[in-house]
């Protein structure tokens, strides 16, 4: 039996697990309190998702500086969920009120606009679109998905037409538009089941596509830092990073230390000084997408020099035996490090009585 | 796709059992939706028209990609995408 694992991209990496119980906290109390205190649906929806908004803002962009556009087909498909959530919410409403097409105007009613709908789904129409062009054919989900948003968008192009040009029509039944009953084409669907329909057929590819591409993201800190490795090792080893933060000034390795970690620089930049006779020698600096901290780990010594955060740093770190596997899997990864660790040795003198390490 | 069963599923359930009502029932004839064959043509040219500019500019775009996409880990390869590569000969 296959074991279920969250792919890393997907997983909470940015916001601590602390902040995250705070805003789960907060969200209870904001919907309890709406509740108790009588607002309307959309206000006690609001108030429990409001919350939550920094938190997805904070994860999505460092989800964009450490992955890419993967992090744009995050938002899209949390976006898209949301409006699904909507539809579905509009079809209970027709569950509870037994039909009654005057109480179901999902929980942000006041939105119900044919423009908004027309707005909307243009964007995810576009918005398929563009994930396409940008990833390629390899996830054929998203051409699912893609089929769907283009019936969808099609009828929604038809209904904004009628709606802002023959209003009159539009409300005599040519809300309808081309597929519901009653409509140009019509089906057996009143309006608001075959816009759930259409809905699902969008959404339900969507996720899986997101969920494909959520299990091929790997770190492009760490792609820009070892491009030799294949992209099944750049997936493998973003799972075994570690995220490190240093303030500028703070020394993130000292000479002279055991080697325990492999450090990739993914924002910020740090001095790399030798010491020797209680004077500094500045060899280099290091700036986002370059690495240090291999010499240790593969030489089996310690630190053979200092590496000082010039500004408060962001670092990714992979741990000893992480980094062993890599270099056990990687040809072109292990090839890479250890050019680079002989040009920096030749850098960096070596100590008179022992090895630097 | 399951869960696309029990949605359609679920649609399907509703028409049959609380098809929507309350709204100002539809008078609009058949001859007033004729009209309109027209509109649903542009819509169609227009969104598949769209559909395949994009889908051959990815298809392009992929092409282009696959063209200087990984190249083996040679020599060559290193010089292009290492910048603190050494030009001369590494010290033991």
């Amino acid at each position: 039996m296959r074991s279920f694992r969250i792919p890393t991209a997907l997983q909470i990496q940015r916001v601590p697990l602390s902040v995250v119980l705070i805003t789960l906290l907060a969200s209870a109390l904001a919907f309890g309190w709406a509740i108790l205190d009588g607002l309307p649906l959309y206000g006690i929806v609001a108030l429990a998702i409001a919350p939550w908004i920094p938190l997805f803002f904070f994860e999505a962009l460092w989800d964009y500086y450490n992955y890419g556009f993967y992090a744009l087909l995050f938002v899209f498909t949390s976006l898209q969920l949301g409006h699904m959530g909507e539809h579905t919410a509009q079809v209970l409403q027709l569950l509870v009120h037994k039909g009654d097409a005057r109480l179901a105007s999902g929980v942000f009613g006041r939105l119900d606009l044919e423009l908004v709908h027309f707005i909307w789904d243009s964007g995810v129409w576009l918005g398929v679109l563009g994930c396409i062009y940008v990833l390629g054919f390899r996830n054929k989900w998203l051409l699912i998905s893609l089929v769907a948003a283009s019936l969808h968008e099609l009828e929604h192009m038809f209904l904004i037409y009628l709606n802002k040009v023959d209003l009159d029509f539009y409300e005599a039944g040519g809300l309808a538009g081309v597929m519901a009953k009653g409509g140009l084409i019509g089906t057996p669907f009143s309006r608001q089941y075959l816009h759930f329909v259409y809905n699902a057929l969008v959404v339900i590819p969507l996720v899986i596509a997101f969920w494909d591409e959520s299990k091929r993201a790997f770190n492009v800190w760490l792609a820009k830092a070892l491009p030799e490795l294949t992209d099944a090792e750049k997936i493998a080893a973003s799972a075994q990073l570690q995220r490190v933060k240093a303030k500028a000034g703070e020394a993130v390795i000292r000479q002279g230390d055991v080697a325990d970690r492999f450090y990739i620089v993914s924002d910020g930049t740090l001095e790399v000084v030798h010491q020797e006779d209680g004077t500094e020698r500045l060899l280099t600096t290091l700036g986002p997408g370059q690495f240090f901290g291999e010499i240790g780990l593969l030489a089996g010594r310690t630190r053979t020099a200092t590496v000082r955060a010039k500004t408060d740093v962001d670092l990714l770190a992979l741990d000893a035996p992480a980094f062993n596997d890599l270099v056990t899997r990687s040809q072109g990864g292990a090839a890479r490090l250890t050019e680079e660790m002989r040009r920096r040795l030749g850098e960096t003198p070596e100590p008179a009585s022992k090895p630097a390490g | 796709m399951g869960i696309f069963a029990v949605a359609l599923g679920f649609a399907i359930f509703m028409q049959v059992q609380y098809p929507p009502f309350g709204k100002v029932p539809p008078t609009a004839t058949r001859a007033q939706w004729n009209d309109y064959w027209w509109l649903f043509a542009l819509c169609v040219v227009l969104v598949a028209g769209t559909n395949f500019l994009v889908l051959r500019a990815a298809k392009r775009r992929q092409e282009r990609m696959d063209k200087t996409s990984p190249e083996p880990v040679t020599d060559v390869a290193d010089e292009r995408l290492n910048p603190l590569r050494q030009t001369g000969p590494h010290a033991e």
